[in-house]
């Protein structure tokens, strides 16, 4: 495969790759290598890429897979005791933060996998529900019920933190 | 209260005008003589409107300094596996004639058990990579834990028994069924 036409397929999408995990993950350098992860695996699969689907969803496809797997080996983590420590998680009472936008993050953080990635790609990538669909191989339907069922257990998630909504 | 039950997972879509025509009319009309949906609608509208999109400017030379990232890495896991192929080939098989006498299945693909979650949890657990009498115990352990009948789908059931790829394994699967994995791995006490 000629490196030049997998350039440019990296400089035409990497800001909606780089963009989505930024959006899941606290810093820069981890968003960067769960991007370089991404174009890797499109690297090595390019081949496969049948021109079935944009290739846009394609590449988000493998960046949405890249994603879960990302958060599911950190809930590993957790699971097995070698957590990051947050401080400031849990229990904590809410009241000391108006930074809402900190609080949601939190929030997601606590959603599984796929509920987190849906998230992220209605949201904040507002990508339409065919789209969603298209990239996370399920009906519309599933993605709209995907969708309509990790908002509502984040409004629980944020209500058990103790978020109340006039502060938000 | 029963109506609200019904009415309350619609209301998300609702507000983003997604559901048809039936649903719609049937969550307007409820909402007319509901106070606590209609608190609920506020609170989930309210969260939503928060959920927007953030603008992260890159750089310019992003993309380039991107690009030499990912040919660095390429470069580097083409070495690794041509070091690495006579030693993990050696290790495979015999892990792989074990799992086959010990399961009675015909052998599995050898990256299945040597995928990034398999090797995370051997690296937690402390255990050398090459000790092969702990790998393949642990993994037939591992190997019942993911097969509970009970409670995958049956296409799950067919991913985790056929696919090569443990990672696109452990990527399909629903959020229940991967937590019922941790679970499972948590109480092997390793």
């Amino acid at each position: 495969m000629e490196n030049k036409i997998f350039n440019n397929i990296v400089r035409e999408n990497h800001e909606k790759v780089y963009s989505l995990f930024r959006g899941m993950v606290q810093t820069h350098e981890e968003a960067d290598d769960l991007t370089q992860e991404t174009f890797i695996k499109v690297y090595k699969n390019l081949d496969k890429f049948k021109g079935n689907s944009k290739m846009f969803t394609w590449i988000y496809r493998i960046a949405v897979n890249t994603g879960i797997n990302y958060l599911r080996k950190e809930r590993l983590k957790q699971i097995v005791g070698l957590e990051k420590i947050d401080l400031r998680d849990d229990d904590e009472p809410q009241a000391l933060t108006n930074q809402a936008r900190e609080i949601l993050t939190r929030g997601i953080k606590k959603l599984p996998a796929k509920q987190q990635m849906v998230i992220m790609l209605r949201s904040y990538q507002e990508l339409s529900y065919r789209e969603i669909a298209n990239i996370m191989d399920v009906t519309v339907n599933s993605a709209k019920v995907n969708f309509s069922h990790a908002v509502r257990n984040l409004k629980d998630i944020l209500e058990k933190m103790g978020v109340n909504y006039d502060t938000l | 209260m029963t109506h609200c039950k019904k009415i309350q997972p619609l209301l998300v879509l609702y507000f983003e005008k997604e559901l048809d025509r039936e649903d719609m009319i049937a969550v307007e009309s409820h909402l007319k003589s509901c106070a606590t949906c209609r608190q609920q609608l506020a609170e989930l509208t309210a969260l939503t409107g928060l959920m927007k999109p953030v603008r992260h400017t890159l750089p310019s030379s992003y993309s380039s300094e991107l690009i030499v990232q990912i040919h660095k890495k390429l470069e580097k896991n083409k070495k690794l596996k041509i070091g690495l192929v006579p030693a993990i080939s050696f290790s495979s098989v015999l892990l792989v004639l074990a799992l086959s006498f010990f399961l009675n299945t015909p052998a599995p693909a050898p990256d299945r058990f040597f995928s990034d979650e398999y090797l995370l949890f051997k690296q937690f657990s402390g255990i050398s990579f090459y000790d092969n009498e702990v790998i393949y115990n642990e993994t037939e352990e591992i190997a019942e834990d993911l097969m509970p009948g009970d409670y995958f789908s049956s296409s799950q059931e067919y991913l985790l028994e056929n696919s090569e790829d443990y990672n696109e394994v452990i990527t399909q699967l629903d959020d229940d069924a991967f937590e019922i994995i941790l679970q499972n791995l948590k109480n092997m006490e390793i």
